[in-house]
């Protein structure tokens, strides 16, 4: 089983959401600022990078955990991945989850991670995501609890 | 070995690169010709991720359509990577991304299939601009073709 973390740069949602799946993060607690930027590929990747899977490490089941960016392609991402698995995989078709964190990114995310990777103001732009990612983190670690609840 | 041809709906460029590369158009093909091809045009709405199966080619290899929006390049960096964590080869799929050939005219004839599909000029409009779109088309097939032949 594979899970897919998808977002518009995978650079914060997707690895924040895999962090937590995989236990990088605390579910109990807001995580502090250097626990995040030590996270790999944590508002590391750039515009070259987009579309790239990245493996993140295997959870307690075992399952494989990936990162992915996906610019605007919103829910179509996982529909066209979908279309392609179909295209190249013989039966039965490989278990691959494709999970969307933008529903959970707020406008400090969009506007930090708009600094910091489309401008390069890295100090300011990651000052305003921590502090977005901070705001929406229990959303984020109520996705993973759904996801892991419904024994993906 | 899967070959798909995208573009941003999946029934326009890519149709036309499909149809070349099968040979069921030359490369002059007429209007006529562009509108009577399988799934040209076909969309009622712009929404991406559509797959459409165009055909075998003469190795029996299937040929495919589908519709990315304009993020050619990074679904063939996601399916390249997808292979890759599957373990499957890369020469399972091809994909060639000919959403360039779809120029202003065609994109303002998708406007008008949505917003008055009662008006059947649109796919006319598009085929026009498809036609006049057709040595870029036929360049990509081409290349399509050495790839595989190789």
């Amino acid at each position: 089983m594979k899970i897919i973390y998808h977002c518009y740069g995978g650079s914060h949602s997707s690895v924040t959401a895999a962090a937590i799946h995989l236990g990088m993060l605390p579910e109990t607690r807001l995580p502090c600022k250097r626990e995040l930027l030590s996270l790999p590929y944590y508002d590391a990747q750039v515009k070259e990078d987009h579309g790239r899977i990245r493996f993140m490490g295997y959870d307690e089941k075992g399952r494989q955990i990936y990162i992915s960016s996906k610019n605007n392609l919103g829910e179509s991402y996982e529909r066209i991945m979908r279309q392609l698995l179909s295209v190249i995989s013989k039966e039965p078709a490989p278990a691959v989850a494709f999970v969307n964190t933008m529903p959970y990114v707020n406008v400090w995310m969009m506007l930090g991670g708009f600094l910091s990777r489309r401008w390069g103001w890295n100090h300011l732009g990651r000052t305003i995501i921590i502090a977005g990612t901070r705001q929406s983190y229990y959303r984020f670690v109520h996705l993973v609890e759904q996801l892991k609840k419904n024994n993906f | 070995m899967r070959i798909v041809f995208l573009d941003q709906l999946g029934v326009y460029a890519s149709c036309v690169a499909a149809a070349y590369y099968l040979r069921q158009v030359g490369k002059e093909p007429t209007i006529a010709e562009i509108l009577s091809l399988p799934h040209f045009a076909d969309h009622q709405d712009l929404h991406t991720g559509k797959l459409y199966y165009a055909g075998k080619n003469s190795s029996r290899d299937n040929v495919y359509t589908l519709g990315v929006g304009g993020a050619g390049k990074l679904i063939r960096v996601s399916a390249e990577n997808l292979l890759n964590i599957l373990g499957l080869k890369q020469d399972e799929i091809r994909l060639i991304d000919v959403s360039d050939c779809n120029t202003w005219g065609v994109k303002i004839s998708w406007v008008f299939r949505v917003l008055a599909p009662q008006i059947s000029c649109a796919a006319y409009i598009s085929a026009f601009f498809l036609k006049k779109a057709m040595p870029r088309i036929a360049k990509w097939a081409e290349i399509m073709d050495n790839e595989v032949e190789i």
